[in-house]
């Protein structure tokens, strides 16, 4: 049998005027899966972010002091693997702000406008505390709180405040030490207050005391210790005994007027302070003056030790408070 | 002898400011009494010491939901459907005392147990 190579030519499927037959069966699938397939990605790619800067606020206090300035302390849980995170701050003025992770391990953290970089380093559970100057505002003598919460807080007012409204009620309230503590939801609320004297009162039907008594009886009780104070007088001169008489030599304390000449640099706000002490008779408790003029413990104290160095008062210690008397004898500066 | 003559001293001035109403200040003395509790609202009446310096009280509900607040220029006034706070029975209300250039002498707050 003889093998025989004979060449063939392949014989073109494709005239010049034939048609393209493609298979359509796998392409409607196809077409239904690239939106899912889009959507997933885009999930994807907006859930990185996100999980780079998860966190949520377990617990949220705020302490409002007498100068309007906010303390914010809040425990947030954040991802232990992601080496930090991002946290909204309330506010842009912020101070003393302090992130402690677990096994009280102080974090770095940087303050970037209202929020703030906290590396996380390997801790679950992240305390943040920082003071804040933009959560509360005043206008007149009403300050007013106003924030827009995350989750649920604790709200304690400060000393001797007055509140005079709240667009939001609180779910709790206590009373500490005479401060005022809600439990509010999370959301917006304000709260407005003024800076008074408070009282807790109970409701009472019962008649006040007869306070004639009391002014008779205190009558009674004066007149009965003058006596005793003109009989034991009277008895001490009928000895005569020689006594010497001292000489108290008073130096009078200068009026504001005297101060502020012989000080002509003062500055206006500690004009202020002189005036009030001069007006309340010389002296005054420093607690007094921060007081009176709204002034945080540190700043009040700047002020006064200004003063002393220039020689307008002296500081003395009366039951662990400070005393602040305008000083006598003042002389120009050289 | 210096401690009963203070004594003494601390007694005449107690009972001359204590004793003679004239020498009270704005809202020194208060009186709140409830009435009409139902577990949702009570009336409250407050009273307080007459002040000659005081032109104008306001007075208001910060329990109330809405805030509720009203002007009087007389020594008492009576609150309606004066609510407490949530969980709680306890009302909180407050009255400022203006002079005759509208400027605050002083302010109170109250806390009432409406329960009691």
């Amino acid at each position: 049998m003889n093998q025989e190579m004979v060449v063939s030519y392949r014989q073109d499927s494709i005239q010049e005027d034939g048609m393209l037959f493609v298979r359509t069966e796998g392409i409607p699938p196809t077409m239904i899966k690239a939106p899912i397939i889009l959507a997933g990605l885009i999930i994807v790619t907006a859930a990185i972010p996100l999980q780079n800067s998860f966190s949520s606020t377990k617990a949220l206090d705020l302490i409002i002091f007498q100068d309007g300035s906010t303390h914010v302390s809040s425990l947030i849980e954040v991802d232990p693997l992601e080496p930090d995170f991002t946290v909204n701050l309330f506010g842009n003025s912020i101070d003393n702000l302090v992130a402690i992770g677990e096994n009280d391990f102080l974090l770095y953290t940087e303050t970037i406008g209202s929020s703030a970089l906290v590396e996380t380093f390997g801790s679950s559970t992240i305390s943040l505390d920082y003071d804040t100057h933009d959560l509360v505002s005043k206008e007149g003598r009403i300050w007013t709180f106003s924030i827009q919460a995350p989750s649920d807080y604790t709200l304690l007012m400060p000393q001797n405040s007055i509140i005079v409204g709240m667009s939001a009620l609180p779910q709790n309230m206590e009373l500490i030490n005479e401060q005022t503590k809600f439990s509010f939801q999370n959301g917006s609320n304000e709260v407005n207050y003024i800076l008074g004297t408070p009282t807790s009162s109970q409701p009472s039907s019962s008649e006040p005391l007869d306070n004639s008594l009391i002014f008779i009886g205190g009558a009674i009780a004066s007149a009965g210790i003058i006596g005793a104070i003109f009989l034991r007088k009277f008895q001490r001169t009928s000895k005569k005994i020689e006594t010497v008489q001292t000489q108290k030599i008073s130096i009078e304390t200068p009026d504001p007027e005297t101060i502020f000449r012989l000080r002509p640099n003062l500055r206006e706000d500690d004009k202020e302070i002189v005036n009030f002490i001069f007006n309340n008779g010389g002296q005054a408790l420093e607690s007094e003056l921060r007081k009176k003029f709204l002034q945080p413990r540190t700043t009040m104290w700047r002020a006064v030790k200004r003063l002393e160095r220039q020689g307008i008062i002296e500081i003395v210690k009366k039951d662990l408070q400070n005393l602040v008397k305008l000083k006598g004898g003042l002389e120009e500066e050289n | 002898m210096k401690v009963i003559a203070s004594l003494g001293l601390l007694i005449l001035v107690a009972s001359v400011f204590l004793g003679n109403p004239a020498f009270a200040e704005s809202l020194d003395n208060i009186r709140i009494s409830v009435s009409n509790y139902d577990g949702n609202s009570a009336t409250v009446k407050i009273t307080w010491n007459h002040d000659d310096k005081t032109t104008n009280y306001k007075i208001g509900c910060v329990s109330c939901n809405p805030n509720t607040e009203k002007f009087t220029t007389g020594d008492s006034i009576t609150f309606n459907n004066v609510t407490p706070f949530p969980n709680s029975s306890s009302a909180m209300l407050y009255v400022i005392t203006y002079d005759s250039e509208n400027k605050i002498i002083s302010a109170k707050q109250l806390i009432v147990d409406l329960g009691q």
